[in-house]
């Protein structure tokens, strides 16, 4: 479904990734960890070229992202490019709800405006959506009202209203409450269960050991190691990887149930 | 002791709206360019970007009573012939545009990045991320500015008097001049001003409020 080739992305003299290279299998959940700054988070924006990348080639079911394939890296054209995009769900850590329309509006603004779906079954559909992530009394309310585990379910919805085959989430529950984190991840459970193929970037540990048929850990741009959630987290090879882990646990027991490490 | 004022009411009122039909063609034309290059500077190519700046750097860094001096005697003296008040309105509309471009630009760039970000991902693209999503958003942060901003530049008419341009304080003056009692003219002539200007105050007190969601 997904293939990247000796990815590399800089920020100036900075390189934020560095020759990744992995697949995702139709269906299978990959969990990318690692600490902040690693370069999880731009390889996720890479996938859908939210950010543009220095070399190597992303490929989605075979097809190109961002460049021509070949010599010169000629840049696809942004018609291609968006069209791209309709088919990669993304989910922020931040939501980005748009917050001048309503929840309704936010599901149907890319099956409307983007594929020119009728409204009536572009509406009908969004409700399902949002019916399916706990939120259907929600469809004539604004983005502000909600709490934050709300938002990030709408901001799910908007993603899966487009059809895609691939989702990406980029540590969405980072920015919530402890109290309202399960209920965002029993959202992403499901879709697991019903066969979405995914990359999700998390800090959630627990989580990530339920869900992922694999487990990347990222560090310094690099993969540095990879296997099954039972390899690479309960026998991490690396020092890093040990660290990071530890770390890990000592945050989250000091902070009591406290979800996020930073 | 307000007799003379009460006399002399419908004159006055004849240059107010005067007064307000100048405000709203002209601060109306004003701020649409203002608009619209406020869009373009914040998202169009760096070079107009650039021109744009420095329109709204020479405007910003004259008075607008010179501007009016030099709008009313440059076609005139290049040999071109327009109405007076074409000429000192249009001082008028690009003063207000100056403000209004700054205004518009400044609120398109605080919306978010995560904004165009999302919109994106659903597969969206320039021209539409913008009427959708960004536009509507920036024009209701900056709809209180614009109104007060407006509020602002009816106030400033009252200096196209100075150029010979008839409106209310052109006729308060007038009146002035034959009846001897300014301060109970021109105590009307404020009276006036403040009846249009203070509800726009309050419109703009009122959208800040309404507008007020968090990102």
């Amino acid at each position: 479904m997904i293939e990247i080739k000796r990815l590399r992305k800089c920020y100036g003299d900075h390189l934020v990734l560095d020759d990744v290279s992995f697949s995702v299998a139709k269906g299978e959940v990959l969990v990318v960890i690692g600490a902040s700054g690693s370069g999880k988070s731009t390889l996720l924006r890479c996938i859908n070229f939210l950010e543009e990348f220095e070399g190597g080639e992303i490929l989605i079911e075979g097809s190109p992202v961002g460049y021509a394939p070949g010599e010169g890296r000629v840049r696809l054209p942004e018609a291609h490019i968006a069209e791209l995009r309709t088919h990669v769900g993304m989910v922020f850590q931040s939501f980005n709800l748009f917050p001048h329309l309503t929840v309704l509006e936010n599901v149907t603004m890319g099956p409307v405006h983007v594929k020119q779906e009728p409204k009536p079954e572009a509406e009908e559909r969004a409700r399902q959506l949002l019916q399916k992530v706990g939120l259907a009394d929600k469809v004539n309310a604004y983005p502000a009202r909600l709490s934050g585990g709300q938002q990030q379910r709408v901001g799910i919805a908007r993603a899966l209203a487009m059809r895609p085959k691939v989702m990406l989430f980029d540590e969405v529950t980072s920015a919530l409450d402890p109290e309202l984190v399960e209920e965002v991840l029993s959202v992403v459970r499901q879709l697991a269960a019903d066969g979405m193929t995914m990359v999700i970037v998390t800090h959630e540990m627990a989580f990530a050991r339920d869900i992922a048929d694999r487990v990347l850990f990222f560090d310094k741009g690099r993969i540095a190691e990879a296997g099954t959630a039972n390899e690479v987290l309960d026998n991490p090879k690396t020092d890093r990887l040990r660290s990071f882990l530890s770390r890990f646990a000592r945050v989250t027991r000091r902070a009591d149930g406290c979800n996020s490490p930073c | 002791m307000f007799d003379v004022l009460i006399s002399n009411l419908p004159y006055l009122l004849k240059g107010a709206l005067r007064t307000f039909w100048m405000a709203a063609v002209f601060v109306t034309a004003g701020s649409i360019v203002g608009v619209l290059f406020g869009s373009l500077a914040a998202m169009g190519p760096r070079w107009v970007g650039a021109l744009i700046t420095v329109y709204v750097f020479v405007i910003r860094g004259i008075p607008i009573l010179v501007l009016m001096f030099i709008a009313y005697y440059a076609p005139p003296a290049l040999g071109i012939r327009m109405p007076d008040i074409v000429a000192v309105g249009g001082a008028l509309a690009l003063y207000t545009g100056s403000y209004v471009t700054e205004i518009t630009r400044g609120s398109i760039l605080s919306v978010p990045k995560g904004q165009s970000d999302a919109a994106r991902s659903i597969g969206m693209r320039g021209p539409a991320i913008l009427r959708r999503i960004i536009l509507p958003q920036a024009m209701r942060l900056s709809l209180p500015s614009l109104v007060n901003n407006s509020v602002i530049m009816i106030k400033a008419t009252a200096y196209v008097s100075l150029v010979g341009i008839w409106e209310l304080t052109y006729a308060a003056r007038e009146v002035v001049e034959r009846t001897l009692a300014p301060l109970e003219i021109f105590s009307g002539v404020m009276l006036i001003y403040f009846a249009v200007c203070y509800p726009l105050s309050l419109l703009s007190r009122h959208l800040e409020r309404k507008y007020a969601y968090v990102h």
